[in-house]
């Protein structure tokens, strides 16, 4: 008989997902998913890749029901999701959300909440003391009001983040804070992180940008210069640290060229999203690929739409191909999906950040094709002007002197859910992903 | 209903004189079974320790279930003897042990009616 004392005790969520994960890992199941209830918010940010109006009738009229998001998460338990995320636009722009969440609660699912909290009042936040959820994530835009409002785009957002962070505070709610790292705020993230310090919650950035998902690339006008998302790293010695150990990695296991696949990621293998009309996706930011569950079920829509969407074949050698720093860049079939309308064309961008990381923080670069950045490329001359700015600017602190709390996402707390990249900003799964998510991903193995 | 019982002496040193105390779980949980692994999730309330994760074996998912405010420490026993096909002192030692820890994280309590048997 198997003596049950050894499994009555809890174990520590980090080994229990180690263990789970790996399990999973031979049983492709959709444990993690994403589901966008709605991609109307009350904030108009600069940034972002899919808000639409609080008033968009025709978004509002496409939104899943009520009944149809317990129909979805019948299912969603019945395929076996653990981890599950609720993010939009704002969650809350929602008026039935709440019935939504409670419902997914008295299913088993193990819910992170995505806010920009100018919503919550102390009737929700009462509501989610009482139905705890897993973890909650708030979005802090700047440290001041000018800098937050200017990001967001109107008046008395800032005071109303700050009374939704309070009061989930007050009731002892699993909270983190993140920011996105942008033109309008660089100068304030140092003081954001202090800001959750003095909170005693974690804190985490991320600098990577997207086009918008309706394909227009206004947010690109705010994302930082190669050299400013590399400044932040070179200032704090545990990113530099956790880059390193990243790229040692990477050119110790990869074997370039190994896999014929368009995806690496935990997409279609043990994360989906469903989107606001209740489109499955291999994630938030991928939608070339979509199933309609409104016209068929999950199962079908993971079984067969997904498994083969995860399963396509590259349809030729990129630079990206054999790249022995691919860790450091983020690059992924979404990103050359959104910038380049073609999920196997590599995005200058992060090639530009990838190498701006690896000749700062000297990590080498073995030779992966015809690549602009690499020694000898067209634009090998704009990456050292890259370092050189670098190097001028060594003397500035943006990111403040106060000791830090860790900014790799996973070490807050180790809770997390989602597909495990930054493009639903969660890491328990292997999809390697933007910028400080990556650095996630190996906090995660440690 | 909740307010009919009350709380007893721990059930979990021996089944002796206890074989006919009952138990009850605490708090509100939901069992996922996931790539064969059942899982409790705290679903309400702060109930046992919300920052842990409780994992149960196929012996204690068969506890877990037989534990619902009605079924003896003894038909638990039982149950587990047949279920398992294992010697009684056996399944009484390892029952013990399991509703020990439960007790241990506030996942169940021993109960008695207050007005009947």
């Amino acid at each position: 008989m198997e003596a049950p004392t050894e499994i009555a005790r809890p174990l520590r969520y980090a080994d229990f997902s180690a263990a789970l994960n790996n399990k999973l890992a031979a049983n492709r199941t959709p444990s993690s998913v994403t589901v966008e209830v709605t991609r109307r918010c009350p904030l108009e940010c600069v940034h972002c890749y899919n808000n639409l109006p609080m008033g968009d009738v025709e978004a509002r009229r496409g939104e899943l029901t009520f009944d149809e998001h317990c129909r979805l998460l019948d299912e969603l338990a019945d395929a076996g999701c653990l981890w599950l995320l609720y993010t939009g636009g704002e969650i809350f722009a929602r008026h039935d959300f709440l019935d939504i969440y409670t419902y997914a609660k008295k299913k088993g699912f193990l819910i992170t909440l995505f806010t920009n909290g100018t919503l919550i009042t102390p009737r929700i936040a009462d509501y989610l003391a009482e139905w705890r959820p897993f973890a909650i994530e708030i979005t802090l835009y700047g440290a001041t009001e000018e800098t937050y409002e200017s990001l967001t785009g109107i008046p008395g957002s800032y005071r109303r983040c700050l009374r939704g962070i309070r009061l989930l505070r007050e009731r002892g709610l699993p909270l983190a804070l993140k920011t996105v790292a942008i033109s309008v705020n660089k100068h304030e993230i140092g003081a954001m992180q202090a800001l959750a310090e003095e909170l005693g919650v974690h804190f985490k950035f991320d600098a990577m940008m997207t086009p918008r998902i309706d394909c227009s690339q206004s947010p690109l006008a705010v994302r930082l210069q190669p050299w400013e998302i590399v400044k932040m790293d070179l200032e704090d010695p545990a990113r530099v640290a956790g880059w390193k150990q990243l790229a040692e990695r990477c050119a110790r296991n990869s074997e370039p060229g190994r896999s014929d696949q368009v995806y690496h990621c935990g997409g279609g293998v043990s994360s989906l999203a469903v989107d606001p009309e209740g489109k499955m996706s291999i994630c938030v930011l991928s939608h070339q690929d979509t199933y309609d569950w409104r016209q068929g079920s999950l199962g079908e829509g993971w079984k067969h739409f997904l498994h083969d969407v995860r399963k396509r074949k590259v349809t030729r050698i990129t630079k990206c191909t054999g790249c022995r720093i691919k860790d450091l860049c983020g690059m992924c079939p979404a990103n050359g999906e959104l910038e380049n309308a073609d999920p196997e064309a590599p995005v200058d961008f992060l090639c530009h950040v990838a190498h701006l990381r690896a000749k700062t923080m000297g990590i080498a670069v073995p030779a992966h094709g015809e690549c602009e950045y690499c020694e000898g490329g067209a634009a090998y001359s704009a990456l050292l002007d890259s370092a050189a700015t670098l190097e001028h600017r060594h003397g500035e602190r943006w990111m403040g002197q106060a000791p830090r709390a860790k900014v790799i996402p996973i070490a807050a707390g180790d809770r997390s859910a989602g597909g495990g990249c930054g493009s639903c900003g969660s890491e328990h799964g292997s999809c390697a992903s933007l910028g400080s998510s990556t650095l996630a991903r190996l906090e995660n193995a440690r | 209903m909740i307010n009919d019982i009350e709380r007893v002496p721990s059930a979990a040193a021996s089944v002796g004189d206890r074989s006919a105390i009952r138990l009850a779980k605490k708090g509100e949980f939901v069992t996922r079974n996931i790539v064969g692994e059942t899982i409790l999730v705290p679903v309400r309330g702060r109930v046992g320790d919300l920052d842990a994760i409780y994992n149960l074996s196929e012996v204690a998912s068969f506890i877990w279930a037989q534990i619902d405010g009605r079924a003896t420490l003894r038909q638990i026993v039982q149950g587990v003897c047949a279920e398992f096909e294992v010697a009684p002192e056996t399944a009484e030692a390892d029952t013990l042990q399991f509703i020990a820890e439960l007790e241990r994280a506030g996942l169940a309590e021993p109960v008695c009616e207050a007005s009947s048997a």
